[in-house]
């Protein structure tokens, strides 16, 4: 299997879509949004991947059983490759609250997160990947690292991972802490799909915008993980600000060579 | 039940970041929070405050955004005093109550109607009664539509389902260019507005007999109870008679989960 590109869907482009087979080899869709709808029809035959926004995978409470419904209708109906959800909490008690927020990294928080994707990969039927989030308050009282409790998760559930490098970039900056130190530490062996996005800065906070073209420091990132993973899907992840097509598909260009170099770089460094 | 605690204090304090700190505390003291979450909490409104007023920030840019986006053909067709109170309204209004999108662009709604004083733009009209069909397209549909009228049925008004008063002709209000060329109502229409498979809204222009049964919905109320409440023989002849119309018109009663179960599906804060 090679190294996969994509981007994340949108219906702004739905037309033009149809011209861009050779250089999209799949699409990221967002269920949430066809929620409801009788019939969604891509115009393009790609793989495709589901990326849900609203599965609170971190909330101590039950899976939202007509979410999931909806979620399993549409993974019947465009047989994705995995679905995938995020480390955090985002609805609780019938109120969605708009955001991401951030788990407490503890066994609790193993188990019920495990227990849940465990449920949500017999629903749908196909792998689920969880994903690090942008958070920008640290919660305390947590026992261990993120990166440790993603391992956790993945020997728990046996999900895979999917791995946000913009959200690392604006972590580190927001946080304090290396980047690479933290990728370094990442269960990079289960991670199937990549993020790349942008941000932009409010004050001195860094925000995990998707409305700004790929930043140089994720560039780099890209670089060194693609040094130390295998074959991988990397999905440019724009959904505010969507410019035209072809800005994507060039955004999509560079993440290949950047990709090939970063594997022909410790190819080279692994040789000498 | 102690994480869920923590949890949904954490989600209230995003929410209510904006205020003073007293405020803050006192509003925390309603979670089952241990000693330990307590000072979690503590910490996080002291050392990292200046966060906490970011998300709440950033929660009402998205919320600005969301009804922006909901609402295209007021934007389109009336984008400065649509722009002026959405501006408005994203800067005063609180984010406590609500729950999800629909409820945002509801409460802009409301927000907009309060607004509606005789010197007010004509157009506030128009951008009422569209953020009012949008938040009830928005709603989550139903999969459970009865086919046949039961004493049990119910009917979320303010969800999927809305009763409205329109000074304007309800054809008007939802066509810009009907709009520009329309008189006021001299008495106010009684839309009842509606949720379709698929997220369309439909509209009922409905007599105040039948409105005012339908309200009793908004009171936890059933099927059987509103047609006990009508008067017996003709009156609550027709009032069921209507209501097996509505049902059949695709009007979205359902069946609440449990014969005595609560009524209400979202919970608000």
């Amino acid at each position: 299997m090679s190294d996969r590109f994509g981007l994340l869907y949108d219906d702004t482009f739905h037309r033009e879509m149809a011209h861009a087979g050779e250089e999209v080899d799949f699409l990221e869709i967002i269920p949430d949004r066809y929620f409801g709808f009788e019939a969604f029809d891509l115009p393009i035959q790609l793989p495709v991947v589901l990326h849900s926004l609203n599965l609170s995978l971190g909330s101590e409470e039950v899976l939202d059983r007509a979410y999931v419904a909806e979620l399993r209708a549409i993974a019947r109906r465009l047989r994705p490759m995995w679905a995938s959800d995020h480390l955090a909490v985002s609805h609780l008690g019938g109120v969605d609250l708009g955001l991401l927020s951030p788990v407490r990294y503890d066994t609790a928080a193993v188990t019920r997160i495990a227990d849940k994707v465990t449920e949500l990969q017999d629903q749908l039927r196909v792998p689920f990947l969880i994903e690090n989030i942008a958070a920008y308050v640290r919660l305390p009282g947590s026992e261990f690292s993120e990166t440790e409790l993603l391992d956790r998760l993945v020997q728990a559930s046996g999900c895979g991972l999917l791995l946000d490098l913009n959200n690392v970039v604006v972590n580190a900056a927001n946080h304090g802490f290396d980047p690479y130190a933290y990728l370094s530490n990442f269960p990079l062996h289960a991670v199937r799909e990549i993020h790349i996005a942008g941000h932009r800065l409010h004050g001195a906070l860094y925000v995990d915008s998707h409305a700004e073209p790929v930043s140089e420091s994720v560039w780099q990132l890209l670089r060194f993980v693609s040094g130390r993973i295998g074959p991988v899907h990397v999905l440019l992840e724009r959904d505010d600000d969507v410019p035209p097509l072809n800005e994507l598909l060039a955004e999509l260009a560079v993440a290949k060579a950047v990709v090939r170099d970063g594997r022909s770089t410790a190819a080279q460094t692994s040789r000498s | 039940m102690a994480e869920r605690d923590f949890q949904s204090a954490l989600l209230h304090l995003y929410r209510i970041a904006d205020r003073d700190d007293p405020s803050l505390r006192s509003e925390l003291t309603r979670f089952a929070l241990s000693g330990s979450e307590q000072a979690w909490l503590d910490e996080l409104m002291a050392s990292q405050r200046d966060r906490l007023r970011f998300v709440n920030a950033h929660l009402r840019t998205k919320r600005w955004k969301f009804v922006r986006r909901a609402l295209p053909t007021s934007l389109d067709a009336f984008p400065e005093p649509f722009e002026a109170l959405l501006r408005d309204w994203s800067r005063d209004a609180s984010l406590e109550g609500e729950i999800d999108g629909a409820d945002a662009v509801r409460a802009f709604a409301g927000y907009v109607e309060a607004q509606l004083h005789p010197a007010a733009p004509r157009a506030h009209a128009f951008i009422r009664f569209d953020a009012l069909c949008a938040a009830v397209s928005l709603c989550p549909r139903r999969r459970d539509r009865p086919e046949a009228p039961t004493p049990e049925l119910h009917l979320a008004l303010g969800e999927d389902a809305d009763l409205v008063r329109c000074e304007y002709d309800v054809a008007a209000l939802q066509v810009p260019a009907l709009f520009e060329r329309a008189e006021r109502l001299p008495m106010p229409q009684i839309v009842l507005l509606f949720r379709q498979h698929g997220g369309d809204v439909r509209t009922l222009v409905i007599s105040p007999g039948l409105a005012t049964a339908l309200q009793r919905f908004g009171e936890d109320t059933r099927l059987g109870q509103v047609l006990e409440a009508a008067e017996p023989g003709p009156t609550r002849d027709a009032l069921a008679h209507s209501l097996a119309q509505m049902l059949q018109l695709g009007v979205p009663f359902f069946v609440p989960a449990g014969p005595e179960g609560p009524v209400a599906t979202r919970v608000r804060t």
